[in-house]
């Protein structure tokens, strides 16, 4: 079962907020893919659960933003490291033709998902053509 | 002053901004990989160590449970794992595809040998982890120190 995650309007701009400094952030792989009605973005963010997910949309900018519980094992010693262990932040610019307003989130398996319908203007349309 | 601030990337396909953001693009993923990941296999893993077991864990988020295996044998642990792209449909295409998909398969050595019976894994979140107790012989033994 996907878990909605909380989104949050900011409909005021501010400052993007500030990022931890530990553990260190990195911008999570995404993919998009175009659907006739919507954008859907996919993001990599293992050990994120929803509750540890946001989603933030201010001034035609959306951020994509999760944290990790738990970093490493504490009181282990590390005998190998081939991958860093951080929280998440990437943001993107939001062209017109997207209602981001209407954004469906949700997070399974470390995967944050992304369904931004298209504005009714930007659906492909299909034109009849009649005789002249 | 860059043209492109990397950062406020923007979520529709752009090929030519593409171009020219997806070397520093590449480079900051990059970041993420320790060292020790250029020399290594998919998927990437860390490994602890402690008086009584060892743990690794391996990033795979987005994958079923059918498309987990793992296997020890003697002090090396195998992860195979498979994880196809999303089916698109009619009218649906890819704009931008960073996130890995294939299947792999790698091997890991553990420190020291495990007792393979009681090793477990569980997959949460995205993250596969793996506890592989010590094995008995291989167990630092104390020796009591008679004063």
């Amino acid at each position: 079962m996907s878990d909605e995650v909380k989104v949050v309007k900011v409909a005021d701009s501010g400052t993007p907020a500030e990022q931890p400094a530990s553990p260190p952030t990195f911008a999570p792989a995404v993919d998009v893919i175009e659907t006739p009605d919507a954008l859907v973005v996919l993001a990599d963010v293992p050990g994120v659960t929803k509750h540890k997910a946001d989603v933030l949309f201010e001034q035609g900018v959306l951020t994509i933003r999760g944290e990790v519980e738990k970093v490493g094992e504490p009181g282990m010693r590390l005998e190998l490291e081939e991958y860093q262990t951080g929280n998440f932040h990437r943001s993107f610019t939001v062209g017109g033709g997207l209602d981001v307003s209407h954004v469906e989130a949700t997070v399974k398996d470390g995967v944050l998902r992304l369904v931004i319908p298209k504005s009714a203007a930007l659906k492909p349309r299909l034109i009849q053509i009649k005789e002249g | 002053m860059p043209i492109w601030d990397w950062d406020f990337e923007p979520l529709s396909w752009d090929p030519w901004a593409d171009l020219a953001r997806a070397r520093e693009r590449m480079e900051s993923l990059l970041r993420r990989v320790a060292p020790a990941a250029l020399r290594a296999e998919f998927p990437f893993a860390n490994v602890w160590s402690g008086d009584q077991k060892a743990v690794v864990e391996a990033e795979i988020p987005g994958a079923k449970p059918q498309d987990l295996e793992v296997s020890v044998q003697g002090d090396d642990l195998t992860i195979r794992c498979s994880r196809p792209p999303e089916e698109t449909k009619e009218g649906e295409r890819y704009l931008r595809q960073e996130r890995w998909h294939g299947e792999f398969s790698r091997s890991v050595q553990l420190p020291f040998p495990v007792d393979e019976e009681r090793v477990s894994a569980t997959y949460k979140d995205g993250i596969l982890s793996v506890e592989l107790p010590r094995a008995a012989a291989a167990k630092p033994s104390r020796i009591p120190v008679e004063s």
